[in-house]
């Protein structure tokens, strides 16, 4: 599949594959695949940062590899590492005379290469979309190696020689902005800041997920959800959440979104204790009184 | 970009520009902007600014940054070029009739509902539209008080724009739930902007600058978004106290305080005659409990701590004197008590010595030591 050819084929192409995306969201994406530079997406947890990465893979038809990061995540995690337990056991096949070098030669061969994400999108012979999942997770070393490979896009095994990428991978980073990343990487990477969406697209979204659900409620969930976020909570609901909210709505057959209603289904968005009770006292209020609806 | 030479210079400007405001814009970072435009297109305004943004802007606050310099910047280029190439909307008397004419033609009640209709809405260019029809509509009233925030004021407030609900108002008028925040600061931002183009239009001059402090005042939730970026940055302080030192964990058992440890060494001190046994003698001679227990277990710091952790510290020498018991049961006088026996046990073992070689003093005294620093390794092994 040849890539896209202007922002609008992203746009719909995006839109194709379920994915409805922010108006920078689908420039981005398209000038990833023009430039061949990474892309840093940021933004608050659950606005569709990862999904953004599945979407664009599924759209042009390209494998997704993916690396969650983790703090203490290191190369043996993310780059290569060698099958110890296959090479030892090879050593233990070979015939006693071997000479040394032929052993080396032998048990320092790909087949003992176990490839992680970073190697697997790297060596790939089909372009890939590479996600690397929440890099604010790791340490200022890890960025460091990811420095490397993401300006070459190429690995040094001193054991087998570089490796260089055949295919332009097309690369996602995500981060929830929980630390801030050094200024070499974020020079590297084209920017997209993801923030939750405003009123109407997020009524498009809940109605692609959630199609049953009649319009006056879709409407008004997404209001309510508006007026929850607006509130100092310590997690706002995301845009995950109040699908499932709608999925739930669903299920228990709700005709509108009353007081009561809400209040046995705000677990689903409200995660927190306090932030429960902030929310009923606030919401449930302006609830009661009739909405402008 | 070829078809307008002076445009690339313009991008480079805005780079210099960003700067100026603490936005960190590199020259790889223009080369990328120049790289993305080749790929979008010059002509579309807001392709053009997002692909600005996605290659200059990496964070959320260069990103606010950005929008203001990026508005700022492009209508004083526009204005400039303007002034400089004599371009004037208003010159001939047609714009001006016309644009009188279409404020004229609709009356202030139907202009109020179709602001407030495109509010609701967010057409941004009807907005931009009604804005200058508002305009010339107070324009013609003769209402202009010459200062640019407050004719935004007055319009706003004669057009009945809030962002609160008014039910006073009949059921059909959008403005009714209130217009949304957001809008109607844009709102405000395209009446500003269009007072000032007229501002320059009539002067032929740019005014200065408007520091960036100033705009950013007109944006949503300071104050809120202030203490966001405060948890946020303590949260990441958080974040690095937590694993920071960890490293060093792991190597340096010792960094912890050994409570134990530190008062059995104190016991041991205690023995030793000093000024500081002198002063609880006469403590305890005078009723002071506190002091006593203080140099009971040795030292001033001691002292305060709870009084079941002292009893604890008393105990460790119990145990030291079982094993000194047995040790003597078994006929092993080496092993020397110094702490906690009992006045006349001491007493009678110091008048009638074991063993002939303990009378001389300084064996004793090494004795002594060497009991001690046995004291304290059986100790540590019977603990560990």
């Amino acid at each position: 599949m040849s890539g896209p050819t202007t922002v609008a084929d992203v746009d719909s192409g995006l839109r194709s594959v379920g994915y409805l995306p922010s108006g920078s969201a689908s420039l981005v994406g398209f000038l990833a695949t023009k430039l061949g530079k990474p892309v840093l997406v940021e933004g608050p947890a659950g606005v569709g940062k990862t999904e953004l990465a599945k979407a664009l893979s599924r759209y042009l038809g390209r494998e997704l590899v993916r690396l969650q990061c983790y703090e203490g995540l290191d190369e043996a995690k993310a780059l290569y590492e060698w099958n110890y337990r296959k090479q030892l056991l090879r050593i233990q096949a070979e015939a006693e005379g071997t000479g040394w070098q032929e052993v080396q030669d032998d048990i320092f061969g790909s087949e003992f290469l176990l490839e992680r994400p970073l190697m697997t999108a790297i060596a790939s012979p089909e372009p890939v979309v590479l996600l690397i999942d929440e890099i604010d997770k790791t340490d200022q070393e890890f960025e460091a190696l990811l420095l490397e490979v993401l300006s070459d896009f190429q690995i040094s095994i001193p054991e087998l020689g570089r490796v260089e990428a055949r295919t332009q991978p097309v690369v996602l980073l995500t981060s929830n902005n929980t630390r801030e990343l050094t200024e070499a990487l974020k020079r590297r990477c084209l920017y997209l800041w993801l923030d939750y969406p405003d009123l109407e697209h997020e009524l498009e979204i809940v109605k692609l997920h959630a199609p049953q659900l009649s319009d006056a409620i879709a409407r008004k969930l997404v209001e309510v959800i508006g007026m929850v976020r607006d509130l100092d909570l310590k997690k706002p609901p995301s845009i995950a959440e109040s699908i499932d909210w709608a999925r739930a709505l669903l299920l228990l057959g709700a005709t509108d979104i009353d007081d009561e209603t809400f209040r046995s289904t705000m677990s689903v968005i409200v995660k927190h204790r306090t932030d429960l009770d902030l929310v009923a006292e606030r919401v449930g209020v302006r609830l009661q009184s009739p909405l402008g609806a | 970009m070829p078809d307008q030479p002076g445009f690339a210079a313009r991008v480079v400007e805005l780079g210099e520009e960003l700067r100026g405001e603490g936005v960190q814009v590199g020259t790889s970072a223009l080369l990328d902007a120049f790289a993305a435009l080749e790929q979008v297109g010059w002509t579309d305004p807001d392709v053009f600014r997002e692909a600005l943004a996605a290659t200059l802007a990496k964070s959320p606050e260069d990103r606010r940054v950005f929008e203001l310099v990026f508005e700022r910047f492009f209508f004083r280029a526009a204005e400039a070029a303007a002034a400089e190439e004599g371009v004037r909307e208003q010159d001939d008397a047609n714009a001006g009739l016309e644009l009188g004419d279409a404020a004229g033609g609709v009356d202030l009640a139907t202009l109020r509902q179709q602001i407030a209709a495109a509010l609701r809405d967010g057409e941004e260019s009807q907005m931009r539209d009604l804005a200058r029809l508002a305009i010339a509509a107070f324009g013609r009233q003769g209402e202009g008080s010459g200062v640019i925030g407050v004719d935004v004021q007055r319009i706003r407030r004669a057009l009945g724009l809030r962002s609160e609900p008014q039910p006073d108002l009949p059921v059909d008028d959008p403005r009714r739930d209130g217009v949304p925040r957001d809008r109607l600061r844009r709102f405000e931002q395209l009446l500003r902007r269009e007072l000032e183009r007229r501002q320059i239009e009539r002067l032929q001059a740019l005014p200065p600058k408007r520091p960036l402090n100033e705009l950013d005042r007109a944006l949503p939730t300071g104050p809120l978004q202030d203490l966001a970026s405060v948890h946020r940055v303590v949260a990441q302080l958080k974040r690095r106290l937590k694993t920071q030192g960890q490293e060093h964990r792991g190597t340096k058992r010792r960094m912890h305080v050994d409570v134990r440890r530190t008062m059995r060494a104190s016991l041991e001190h205690r023995r030793r005659p000093g000024r500081r046994q002198g002063e609880a003698d006469a403590a305890a001679a005078a009723g002071d409990l506190r002091a006593l227990r203080r140099v009971d277990v040795g030292d001033e710091r001691v002292g305060v701590l709870p009084q079941r952790a002292a009893r604890a510290a008393r105990r460790v020498p119990q145990d030291a004197l079982v094993r000194v018991h047995r040790a003597r049961q078994r006929g092993d006088r080496r092993l020397r008590p110094r702490a906690r026996l009992p006045r006349g046990e001491r007493r009678r073992s110091a008048a009638t010595p074991a063993s002939p070689t303990s009378r001389a003093t300084p064996t004793t005294a090494a004795c002594g030591a060497s009991s001690s620093s046995r004291w304290r390794t059986t100790c540590t092994r019977g603990r560990r």
